[in-house]
């Protein structure tokens, strides 16, 4: 599993540290952290509450599309 | 509904951590059970030969939680486990010096040594949070 960069950008756009998030969620700052470095894969109840303080929906936080996996390999 | 003191991935790490301190324990105990029937050597009183079993998997399992950001819930503070510890520790340290008649008798700990154990354990856990919270905050 790769980073997740969107997540870090809608974070940062949303003017969020990873501590905030993390209390608005009610999870622990270093789970934020490890969904974002793509090190830890979220329960979809856990990416339902980050989509909900993000104001915005799961695919745009967690699909990774085909053509951006092959981008990526290629 | 209350809210969990742990996340999803903290309560999944420690539930990991302590399927393999439960795997300690059992391999402990057998060892044990082989060394003091076959070799008929009695190393320490049986309650500080209990705290040794009980703190090595303890050990392992708090030293892994600690470092995988498992063990301190998202209401608690390190601060409040350090000091929590430290507190635990004088407590043992302090019955220690009461019971206290020596390391050894007949070649095996004695049980004044139990205390001793005890609190060593508590500021190894106040250690490891101190070091975690030095490592947190140069990341």
């Amino acid at each position: 599993m790769g980073k997740n960069l969107t997540m870090k950008s809608v974070r940062a756009m949303k003017d969020l540290t990873q501590a905030e998030l993390a209390e608005k969620v009610g999870v622990s700052r270093q789970t934020i952290n490890l969904i974002e470095k793509g090190d830890y894969n979220p329960t979809i109840n856990l990416c339902l509450r980050i989509a909900k303080v993000l104001e915005t929906s799961l695919d745009t936080l967690f699909w990774e599309d085909d053509n951006h996996e092959e981008t990526k390999l290629g | 509904m209350k809210k969990p003191n742990w996340d999803e991935r903290q309560t999944f790490v420690n539930y990991r951590l302590s399927h393999h301190a439960l795997m300690i324990v059992f391999g402990l105990l057998l060892i044990n059970a082989l060394i003091k029937s076959n070799f008929e050597i009695s190393w320490a009183d049986p309650i500080s030969e209990t705290i040794i079993l009980i703190v090595i998997p303890g050990m392992y399992y708090i030293t892994r939680s600690i470092f995988n950001d498992a063990y301190i819930g998202t209401k608690d503070t390190i601060r409040k486990n350090i000091i929590s510890f430290l507190v635990l520790a004088l407590i043992f340290g302090l019955s220690s010096i009461f019971v206290y008649d020596g390391p050894y008798i007949d070649g095996g700990l004695t049980q004044s040594t139990a205390p001793i154990i005890t609190s060593g354990f508590f500021v190894y856990i106040a250690i490891l949070h101190i070091i975690k919270r030095l490592k947190s905050t140069n990341e």
